[in-house]
């Protein structure tokens, strides 16, 4: 045992045991802190595919009006803070969906209302401040936790994982590449539009000003790039430093790690207009390469498309499974309320604790010049 | 039409000038020939066909053969066309894309050993081309494994590579993107036989037709074209790919 069960002085066999005492096959109410247009497009309509497991019983924001429109089409209660849906007694699983800065918090609070369960979006936390009470508050309570990494999720990652373990093969490099084109884009695909905040105003990125610079790629690792990070950890766990890092106009980021003899590179670019979502995820082992095409966010598109071209050139194409990561990620939940899947603190605080060092490590290279 | 001495020992290229029988005929001597050499072969070829009054040089082997053998045919002072079947000038034109709309262009080469540094030089050539120019090395660092880097084109576009050596006898495989509202996308994969440039916008992929013709005959057709008078910076790019290459996989290591 080492880790974050060393850390909080907790065994995972007794994390473990907990979750499965407390099994069930009754319905969870759900209650979703956070109305902004992903959840509206994102979690009702998976929650809606695990209607045996999960309803959605209320809603909570501060944003106008929101909570209520979405509350209505679900036939949910609706509140105008986190507190009211925390008091709730029919909130069984909490998922918080707010911007980031706000999960730990939340987290803490949903522990405190003594909730059994909570589905947070990534990141877990910002800080490893933030992230050691949060862990250790689940851990105690026995709260089942689930964090919404949907890549780490997609079945296709199950499948690359076997082929890995298969063929024995070492890795070289990694790269996540990320041409996002608008959201709302996919958001109209999935369900109809709710009301939205206006965006926040994001001045636009002066590559001469570092501090800028390297708060913008800060918060794009911890909230962007941690899509695929597990993943990076999965392959390449230990990073010895980062070889570059830099902003991206409009809005985006270009980070190189090495990790031994190997490399990861992470590069995504936000596009106001053009050309669908590129989500590649590849990995180049002394063998072959393996390439991860995740369908673009919010779609249930089934999962991510993977090809192997081996040494001779040989393509291979895994077939696709209809499930995604969205969906897989709802039901490690229910799986886990169910005693079907122990809980395990340990790769979260793992993640968690590998996607703040990098961003922070990325911005400290943005910070003191950038590339070099 | 007059056709133009050829002078070749290479049997690509004599099938080459075989399909354009009505442009070049073979020759005995360089003098007045276009003369094939290859930069990683012997020098005394290079030396005979630049001293030798050779009307135009076409130079193989170049993107890691040898500097002396490509410094001879630069000294010649006769039109240098670089072969460089990786890198065709009909499908680097097919790629062109507005230079001033990329927002960062994305590299990826891998290989066995026997073709990284081609692999590596290669792809720099194509960032060159999808940036719209020379490129220059911001930061890198290199292992057993390969090689990463973070680059900038002109005007400031970010590039980033990633070549990577596989253990392997594998060939070469070259991927890059250009980000943009019409990104577009070069793949070539010398194993699996794969070479295509697809354009992605909001309107869907649009895929460029295969380019069927030999590189060898393309490549003598830009040599007529040359003696003709078309202006060629094929030396200047090769010197520009080589160069960026051996400052990332020969310098010091950071």
């Amino acid at each position: 045992m080492s880790g974050i069960a060393t850390n909080l002085g907790l065994s995972l066999t007794k994390a473990t045991t907990v979750m499965r005492v407390g099994s069930e096959a009754t319905k969870r109410g759900v209650g979703v802190i956070g109305a902004g247009p992903g959840v509206w497009a994102l979690h009702a309509p998976t929650l809606a595919a695990f209607s045996d497991s999960f309803r959605v019983v209320h809603v909570a924001d501060a944003g106008g009006g929101r909570a209520a429109a979405i509350a209505d089409r679900v036939g949910a209660r609706s509140s105008g803070t986190a507190e009211e849906l925390l008091a709730d007694p029919e909130v069984d699983v909490v998922a918080i969906c707010t911007p980031p800065a706000s999960h730990a918090e939340l987290i803490l609070a949903a522990v405190a209302a003594g909730k059994r369960a909570i589905f947070c979006e990534k990141p877990l936390a910002t800080s490893v401040d933030e992230l050691e009470p949060v862990l250790a508050a689940c851990a105690d309570a026995g709260v089942a936790l689930v964090v919404g990494t949907n890549h780490l999720f997609d079945p296709a990652w199950d499948r690359v994982k076997q082929h890995l373990d298969r063929t024995g093969v070492r890795i070289l490099s990694v790269s996540a590449v990320l041409s996002l084109a608008p959201n709302d884009r996919y958001h109209a695909l999935v369900a109809n539009p709710v009301p939205a905040a206006a965006p926040p105003h994001r001045p636009p990125i002066d590559p001469a000003d570092p501090g800028m610079a390297a708060a913008v790629v800060r918060q794009l690792m911890i909230g962007l790039a941690i899509h695929d990070l597990p993943l990076v950890r999965d392959l390449l766990p230990d990073i010895d430093r980062v070889v570059s890092a830099r902003a991206l106009a409009p809005i985006g980021y270009d980070v190189a790690v090495s990790a031994g003899e190997a490399f990861a590179r992470l590069s995504a670019v936000m596009l106001p207009s053009g050309a669908d979502t590129l989500w590649r995820f590849t990995i180049v082992t002394t063998h072959d390469r393996i390439e991860i095409d995740f369908p673009p966010p919010f779609l249930h598109a089934g999962s991510a498309l993977v090809h192997v071209r081996d040494e001779e050139g040989r393509v291979t194409r895994f077939p696709p499974a209809a499930a995604d990561g969205y969906q897989e990620e709802w039901r490690a939940l229910a799986e886990v309320l169910d005693g079907m899947r122990p809980m395990e603190y340990e790769p979260l605080e793992a993640d968690a604790r590998f996607a703040i060092a990098l961003a922070d490590a990325a911005a400290d290279a943005v910070r003191e010049g950038g590339p070099r | 039409m007059t056709s133009v001495p050829f002078w070749t020992e290479d049997p690509g290229f004599r099938a080459a000038a075989a399909q354009l029988a009505d442009r070049v005929r073979p020759a005995e001597e360089p003098r007045g020939a276009v003369c094939v050499v290859a930069a990683d072969g012997p020098l005394a070829p290079a030396e005979a066909a630049a001293a030798g009054g050779a009307s135009a040089i076409i130079l193989t082997g170049a993107v890691t053969g040898a500097r002396a053998v490509i410094d001879v045919v630069a000294g010649s002072g006769v039109p240098v066309v670089v072969h460089r079947p990786r890198l065709r000038a009909d499908e680097a034109g097919d790629a062109a894309i507005d230079p001033e709309q990329v927002r960062l262009v994305v590299a990826d080469a891998h290989s066995g050993p026997a073709e990284f540094r081609s692999a590596t030089v290669d792809a720099i050539g194509w960032i060159r081309v999808l940036t719209g120019g020379p490129v220059v090395l911001r930061a890198a660092s290199r292992s057993s494994s390969g090689a990463v880097a973070a680059l900038e084109g002109p005007r400031g576009t970010p590039v980033s590579l990633m070549s990577t050596r596989l253990e392997v006898p594998a060939r070469a495989a070259i991927r890059l993107r250009a980000v943009a509202p019409t990104a577009v996308e070069v793949d070539i994969d010398d194993s699996a036989g794969v070479r295509g440039i697809r354009f992605h916008s909001h309107d869907g992929e649009l895929t460029r037709p295969a380019r069927w013709e030999s590189a060898s005959r393309l490549t003598l057709r830009r040599a007529l074209d040359a003696i003709a008078g078309h202006a060629l910076t094929d030396l200047a790019d090769l010197d520009h790919d080589r160069g960026v290459a051996e400052a990332l996989l020969d310098s010091p290591a950071p």
